[in-house]
This record gives structure tokens, C-alpha cells and sequence, in this order.
């Protein structure tokens, strides 16, 4: 990395904030420089748009199915599946930084732990707006809209970045207990499983036998309301508090988990 | 030795490596049964949709697309076993020694052709476990095997011109998108009746759809001899093509080679 950090103060401490930034730039960086990067976070979810949407039209017939336009149910999963999959290379990027050194020189760097954290996170957030911008737009072509106020826009925008600063926060716990690339399957499945255990592709109501039961506890389920909640009808908060509060809640221990690792990483 | 005899040896290789090496093809194994679990669950009240298939339950409707779906991604790994074979050195000292050209191919195919079978087995078994029953009877249960032998025959002979084109690993798993893509824009995973619009028209032409229809009809509602046909032709088409672009591709490199 070329980038230079300076030193704000005779105390030999960095400015975190400074660090943060440059962090966060370096994230955005690796975009412009490998773009393939994107194509389980942009072309996976794309595509899921038009298979599910085509494949699965006719499941809005089910009773108690909300919506008659399919892609109205699934355009928001697929762009919270994005960000989610883009909140997991966090950890994948950070294993790649630890094996070729430059976390070492990282952690060597007189700037608080915590800015370790954040920056690749804030950047990965920063990333994830254009999974959201392309997917969105695609399952808007397709028929995809918002037809409560546009407090569903800024739902779905809350779910889809908590979702990446979620996943990033713990996959960068995973990177720094596992230290190898050969992680990333263990990084990735956890979202996968995580949205298909959930009500992403049917209702609570149209769900039969143990999928039920899973996805009634899974905290994704209310994620996927928040999601959605403005392409199905008006945002309500009865809606949306479940939702906010699991991001919240898996925000923080997440970050909690990726604190733990990173004191135990350093001796 | 003969021909027969360098490529019954080959085969014998080829299919003691999959016992060998469950790690190759075992995982490909996980996505589709999670996926046939996740949709029965998911998509369960969808049989009783107007315009669906007459099915017991979507777990009978989903075995023929979990076949499909496993042995397409399974069948990779064998594909992958030549380049691997180019990769490794093995395959030059096969040409470098008296076998029969053709064994090098058939051996690898009769892998693949092993593999096929095998992972059809063990997903009607799962399925069965589970209360799947196939309404053609063991002449059904039978014919769902062999049709999972040619597909992954299809894979395995497509994968192999890939593989002795390019001689690399990487190349010949490059062809998973492509095959991932053909089987979702197919009428595996919801019935042709329900869809609508363009996608309809995809699936309709979309090759795959003839062939997992075919399979499904045999397990939904028993034997039919044109749906039979159906079902095993589709693989069989494409291990032809495979094996005229298979031949080609090891006709060229032994040119090189020598």
C-alpha cells in the first residue's frame, strides 16, 4: 500500500480518524483495481433476480402471499444478499492482509486497535452502495417498486449496510482467529444459510414443517421485513423494530466477536 | 495389452479414484439436498397452485431436479480430474507410454460415468428416506440412475475437450457458471405451467427442461416411454457432441505433444 498515514501528534498517535479514512480508501481502492470482486455481491444477486423472478412468479398466487408482483418479494432479499455477501469479504480481504504481511505492519502502526476494526467495515459499507444501486435498479426493471411512502428506500438502505457491517465485523473476527484464506467458504455460508433459513423466499405463513420453525426464531426474518416492509406497503414501525433491533444487536456482538480476536491475535 | 484392456485398466483408476477421494465430489452433494430440503419446505403449498403437476408433495416434484442438479456439479470433478492428470505430469507419461490414445479419454469417462450413478443412488436414497416415492416403479428407479450416469457422462466428456484444450484445472471449473446458469433458467425447479413471459420461453427451449420434465414425469406419474426417452436423450445428444470435441482436443495435443 502506498498510502501514508501521519503521525498527528507529538505523542507518536495517529490521528484514528485519519486512519479510518485512509482504511476506508484503501477498501475502496481494491474495487477500482479488481472488480471481479463484485460478482458475488452484484452479478450472484442479478441473477437471482431473474431466475427466482421468472422461475417462482406464480408462488405470489399462494394465499396470504403479500404482494402480486414477485419481484417486489424477492428485489430486496437479493439486495440485502449482496450486501451481506459483499459484508463477508471484509474478513476474506483481511486473511489475504495477514498472510502477506501487511497486517503485521498494520498493527505495528501507532493508531488505536479499534480503528483496525472500523476501517475496513466503514469501507466495505461504503462499497456496498453499489451492489444496492445495481441490484435495486435491475429489480427495478424488471417491475420492482416502492409502493408505500419513501421511508422504504431508507429501510431497506438501513437493512442492506447493518447487514455488511454485520457480516463484516464478523467475518473479521473469523479472519483474525483463522488466519487463512481458506476461511472463506466458513465466511460466506453463514450468510447464505442465514437469508434462505429465513422468509426469503416465501412468508412465515405460506412455510411448512421445520423451515417454519427456523425462520419464525431467526432474527433474518425481521431483516428481511425491515427490507421490504416499503415495496409492500406503508412503513410501519411494528414492522421495522424487530429488524433494526437484530441488526443492532448482531452489529454489536459482532464487533465484540472482532474485538475479542484482535486482542488475541496481538501478543 | 489392447485397447479394451488399456481403457477397461483407466476406468478401474478413474473409478477407484472417486472411492478414494469422496472430498472431491461429497460436497457437491451438500448444496442440492439443502436446496431440495430448503424448496420443500418453502414451496410445499405450491402444489395445490392451479397448473401444477399432479404430486404427492414437492419433495416427489424435486427429486428428478436434485439429481440433475447434483450430478451436473458432481460431474465437474472428473472433468477436472484430466486437467489435473495434464497439470500433474500424468498425462504426458501416458503418451509417452504404449496406451492406446482413446483409453486415456474413456478411462476418465467411465469415472464419470461411475460417479453419475453413484450420486443419482444416493439422492433417490435420501429422497426415499424422506417418504419420495417414483410412480414408474423399479423400471423408474432404474432409468433415473441411467440418466444420471449420461448426464455426468455429458459433463465429464464436455469438461474433458475443456480440459485438453486448456489443460488447466481452473478452465474446465470456468464451465460451472455456464452450467449453473442453464439449470436455473430451466423448468428444474418450478413447472413450465406456472411461468410466464420470457423466462417461460427460455425454459421452454432450454434443453435441460426436456430432460429433468422427462425425468419428473417418471416419478410423479409412472412410466412413459417417449418421457423416458426424453429424459435419457438430452445427455446422450450432448455425450456425443462431448466426445467428437473431446477426441478433437486429445487428437490435438498428442500433435503437440509429439
Amino acid at each position: 500500500m502506498s498510502t501514508t498515514v501521519h503521525v498527528g501528534d507529538l505523542t507518536g498517535t495517529a490521528n484514528p480518524w485519519q486512519v479510518v479514512r485512509e482504511l476506508v480508501h484503501r477498501n475502496v481502492i481494491t474495487l477500482l483495481r479488481s472488480p471481479a470482486a463484485f460478482v458475488p455481491s452484484v452479478l450472484f444477486p442479478v441473477f437471482q433476480i431473474i431466475a427466482f423472478g421468472g422461475a417462482f412468479s406464480a408462488i405470489t398466487m399462494l394465499p396470504g402471499f403479500p404482494t402480486d408482483d414477485i419481484l417486489n418479494w424477492f428485489g430486496p432479499m437479493a439486495v440485502i444478499q449482496g450486501t451481506a455477501v459483499l459484508g463477508s469479504t471484509v474478513g476474506m480481504s483481511t486473511t489475504r492482509d495477514i498472510e502477506n504481511g501487511f497486517m503485521d505492519r498494520l498493527l505495528l502502526a501507532p493508531a488505536p486497535r479499534w480503528t483496525i476494526l472500523v476501517g475496513p467495515v466503514a469501507g466495505a459499507v461504503l462499497r456496498a452502495l453499489v451492489p444496492m444501486y445495481v441490484v435495486l435498479t435491475a429489480a427495478a426493471l424488471g417491475g420492482a417498486k416502492l409502493v408505500g411512502n419513501a421511508l422504504g428506500a431508507l429501510t431497506l438502505f438501513v437493512a442492506g449496510t447493518g447487514l455488511t457491517a454485520m457480516f463484516g465485523f464478523w467475518t473479521l473476527g473469523l479472519a483474525f482467529r483463522l488466519k487463512s484464506q481458506r476461511a472463506g467458504p466458513l465466511m460466506q455460508m453463514p450468510v447464505f444459510m442465514s437469508i434462505f433459513l429465513a422468509s426469503a423466499q416465501v412468508p412465515l405463513a405460506a412455510m411448512t414443517g421445520w423451515l417454519h420453525a427456523v425462520a419464525r426464531v431467526n432474527p433474518m426474518t425481521n431483516v428481511l421485513r425491515l427490507a421490504r416492509v416499503g415495496f409492500l406497503g406503508e412503513v410501519t414501525w411494528s414492522d421495522c423494530w424487530g429488524g433494526l433491533l437484530a441488526i443492532a444487536v448482531g452489529t454489536v456482538l459482532a464487533g465484540a466477536f472482532a474485538a475479542r480476536q484482535l486482542r488475541s491475535l496481538v501478543p | 495389452m489392447s485397447a479394451a484392456a488399456h481403457s477397461v485398466a483407466l476406468s478401474k483408476r478413474s473409478i477407484l479414484g472417486i472411492f478414494r477421494q469422496p472430498q472431491m465430489w461429497v460436497p457437491s452433494m451438500f448444496f442440492p439436498l439443502f436446496f431440495a430440503a430448503l424448496n420443500t419446505a418453502a414451496l410445499g403449498r405450491s402444489t395445490s397452485l392451479p397448473g401444477f403437476p399432479e404430486a404427492d408433495s414437492f419433495l416427489d416434484f424435486m427429486l428428478a431436479a436434485t439429481i440433475a442438479q447434483g450430478v451436473l456439479f458432481g460431474g465437474l470433478s472428473q472433468a477436472s480430474e484430466i486437467a489435473q492428470d495434464i497439470e500433474n505430469g500424468f498425462f504426458e507419461r501416458l503418451v509417452a507410454a504404449p496406451t492406446a490414445r482413446t483409453a486415456i479419454l474413456l478411462g476418465r469417462l467411465a469415472g464419470s460415468a461411475a460417479l453419475g450413478t453413484l450420486m443419482a443412488a444416493l439422492f433417490i436414497v435420501v429422497f426415499t428416506l424422506f417418504g419420495a416415492e417414483v410412480k414408474a416403479g423399479p423400471a423408474g428407479y432404474a432409468w433415473l440412475l441411467l440418466v444420471g450416469m449420461f448426464l455426468s457422462t455429458a459433463i465429464g466428456s464436455v469438461g474433458a475437450a475443456f480440459a485438453l484444450r486448456i489443460g488447466v484445472v481452473e478452465a474446465v471449473q470456468s464451465v460451472f457458471p455456464v452450467l449453473f446458469i442453464s439449470l436455473f433458467l430451466s423448468s428444474a425447479f418450478f413447472p413450465l405451467t406456472l411461468m410466464n413471459g420470457w423466462f417461460k420461453a427460455v425454459a421452454s427451449g432450454n434443453p435441460l427442461s426436456w430432460m429433468v420434465d422427462g425425468m419428473r414425469h417418471l416419478v410423479l406419474e409412472g412410466w412413459s416411454t417417449s418421457e423416458a426417452l426424453a429424459a435419457a436423450g438430452v445427455p446422450a445428444v450432448i455425450t456425443a457432441l462431448g466426445l467428437v470435441l473431446s477426441l478433437r482436443q486429445l487428437q490435438r495435443r498428442l500433435a503437440v505433444a509429439a
